[in-house]
């Protein structure tokens, strides 16, 4: 967006007719809504009810006999399991959990240790070709992962890096710095250019600069940036479906292993879906706000 | 918020001396800096990412195949690749219609579909606002591959939730439907999970942009007669050109890319080849078939597909305003 549209949002005056209650919502038609924007209420619940249900169906289906699962008419009321869960727990799930947790918790240091110091010459030290940087930047968001699987493969193989967690790290750092770059710097463009000239006139070295004044201003939009970059390593499949095996294998490649081997049991797949879904739900879940502010900063800007 | 930290510092700085000068320190090194804290991400990214897509291009005018990955030899054969691709009708009838028109109903869906779940959401009071907003936002952080599943179950031809409810309803006969046999049954159940996936990001972000245009401008508009509609296109549309372009562009990206979504839908992994689009074909051609170079060059031609789509857009973003 433009700094009129944030100016506005920011730093505009109360205009005297208004109320602050009306203004904090900045909501234009709010006042003459009655009936209508009832009905709207009403509506919007049933929007997000349509799209939180399939969600929901997969969680219900979880805590379901396989029995259950397929009756005609389906059944919402049932004795809840936990027969599922234990099956899933139970088999070896757990070190799929493992390799997702270090490639999402790694790739995502990762991006930030390599992202942060980018972000901040695209736009508080900028270089004289910012735009071109940028366009790079986000040109590899075109690329197709079909077009570099084969070389990739390939060099995997020749280097031995087949089936290892750390083949992972590396590309999720490099498939989520372009999106982050992009997301941090508009972060940095918030920050007031004020605090770095008055560092800088004190004579802060660089290091200094980014460490004890831009980073605790920053840290709202580097939380956003990180959770983001964590939901998609999280949720990762075609490289890890194509660069790992039996050992360095993610939870949405037991996932699909889960379909082909155990077949059609719908109860046991909804409840190992619900618990690949759940640790990243939850992040999200906790910490939307910054999410929310984070996707939508890193488009808008 | 931006008040408090900024007196902070500067109260201390305007106390202490000069700036000190830097002596020796000529404006080159002042340059590369910027340029040496670049350097680390593009050096990943070139790694990774440029560099495969360049022996991509190089396997492309190859004929690579199994005999080749084990030789380690190669044959150039120039742009024979392209000439079997694009004359082979499979990509006309199938892979390009269904890339491109799926593409075109699904971001044509999610951003639709997103810009009014924020135009209501903008509506709401602050409580019901975060309540709609987390069950939303569930829907986008479930990965790819659990939300296809679900989809798959909910459609399934023998249990599935819609075939009973399509036979209790009288709509369908007891046999049932199956939805992914059928090329158009099958991109509708993608286009729908792909919606649903895709239109959170849509609507927190039209939300954000929503929020900041002055409501001085509705009253305005309001006062001179003009309805929800009008005021949405000469009010809401133009002052938010740059946020429907950034959500159209990336929508336009991810959905020409689907894989997972198409891959492990029944017949979706290459038993039927009418569902394939351009990536999975790309991926099946390497990978199933061992075609190393006519996948390469499809793969080719998708990055540029995307690259095209992608120039235009930018082209369109940026025509008058200045990138900040």
């Amino acid at each position: 967006m433009t700094a009129t549209a944030d100016h506005a949002k920011t730093a505009r005056p109360v205009p005297p007719t208004t109320t602050g209650a009306a203004r904090k919502g900045g909501r234009p038609g709010r006042r003459k809504s009655g009936p209508g924007g009832r009905a709207l209420t009403v509506f919007t619940w049933a929007v997000a009810l349509v799209f939180i249900s399939p969600v929901l169906w997969m969680v219900l289906t979880a805590f379901k006999q396989e029995g259950d699962a397929y009756t005609d008419p389906p059944k919402v009321l049932f004795t809840p399991t936990l027969e599922q869960f234990g099956a899933v727990l139970g088999g070896d799930f757990l070190p799929y959990v493992g390799n997702s947790a270090i490639a999402t918790l790694f790739s995502t240091a990762l991006v930030l240790l390599l992202g942060v110091p980018a972000a901040y010459a695209l736009s508080i030290a900028p270089v004289r070709r910012t735009k071109d940087v940028l366009f790079f930047f986000i040109s590899t968001k075109m690329l197709p992962v079909v077009a570099v699987i084969v070389p990739l493969y390939v060099a995997a193989g020749r280097i031995r890096m087949l089936d290892n967690i750390w083949t992972l790290v590396l590309l999720y750092t490099a498939m989520n710095l372009p999106i982050a770059v992009w997301m941090l710097r508009s972060f940095f463009l918030e920050v007031p250019t004020g605090i770095i000239e008055a560092a800088r006139l004190e004579g802060a070295s660089l290091s200094r600069v980014l460490w004890s004044v831009m980073l605790p201003v920053m840290a709202p939009g580097i939380a956003a940036t990180a959770l983001i970059c964590m939901i998609f390593s999280w949720n990762e499949f075609f490289f890890a479906l194509n660069l790992t095996a039996a050992k360095a294998a993610t939870v949405p490649v037991f996932m699909t292993g889960f379909i082909t081997s155990e077949g059609l049991y719908w109860a046991q797949l909804s409840a190992a879906a619900t618990v690949v879904s759940l640790p990243i739900v939850i992040v999200g879940w906790v910490a939307q706000r910054q999410l929310v502010r984070g996707l939508s900063m890193g488009a808008v800007k | 918020m931006s008040g408090t930290v900024l007196t902070r510092p500067a109260a201390s700085a305007a106390g202490s001396a000069p700036p000190p000068r830097r002596r020796t320190l000529p404006r080159l090194r002042k340059q590369a800096r910027p340029w040496l804290l670049l350097a680390p991400a593009l050096l990943v990214i070139g790694t990774l990412l440029v560099y495969p897509l360049g022996r991509v291009v190089w396997l492309s005018v190859q004929d690579y195949g199994l005999r080749n990955v084990v030789s380690g030899e190669s044959d150039y054969i120039g742009a024979d690749n392209y000439v079997r691709l694009l004359s082979e009708p499979y990509l006309w009838q199938i892979a390009l219609p269904n890339t491109v028109v799926f593409a075109a109903a699904a971001v044509g869906g999610t951003v639709v579909f997103g810009t009014l779940v924020a135009l209501l959401l903008r509506t709401l009071g602050p409580v019901v606002r975060t309540i709609v907003i987390s069950c939303i936002m569930v829907a986008w952080a479930m990965p790819a591959v659990t939300g296809t599943y679900v989809w798959i179950w909910i459609f399934d031809v023998d249990r599935g939730i819609v075939r009973q409810a399509l036979v209790a309803l009288g709509l369908i006969g007891a046999d049932g439907v199956n939805w992914f046999t059928e090329r158009l049954t099958f991109y509708a159940i993608v286009t729908l999970n792909i919606v649903h996936h895709g239109f959170p990001f849509v609507a927190v972000t039209v939300l954000a942009g929503l929020l900041t245009v002055p409501r001085e401008l509705y009253e305005a508009a309001m006062l001179d007669g003009a309805g929800a509609w009008q005021r949405f296109r000469h009010v809401t549309l133009p002052t938010l050109r740059p946020v429907f372009a950034v959500v159209t562009i990336l929508s336009t990206i991810w959905d020409f890319k689907v894989f997972a979504q198409v891959y492990l839908m029944p017949g979706g992994s290459g038993s039927n080849m009418e569902v394939l689009n351009l990536g999975v074909w790309s991926y099946i051609r390497s990978f199933g078939r061992q075609e190393y170079g006519l996948g390469s060059a499809i793969a080719v031609m998708l990055t540029l597909m995307l690259l095209a789509i992608t120039i235009v857009y930018l082209r369109a973003l940026f025509r008058d305003e200045e990138l900040r």
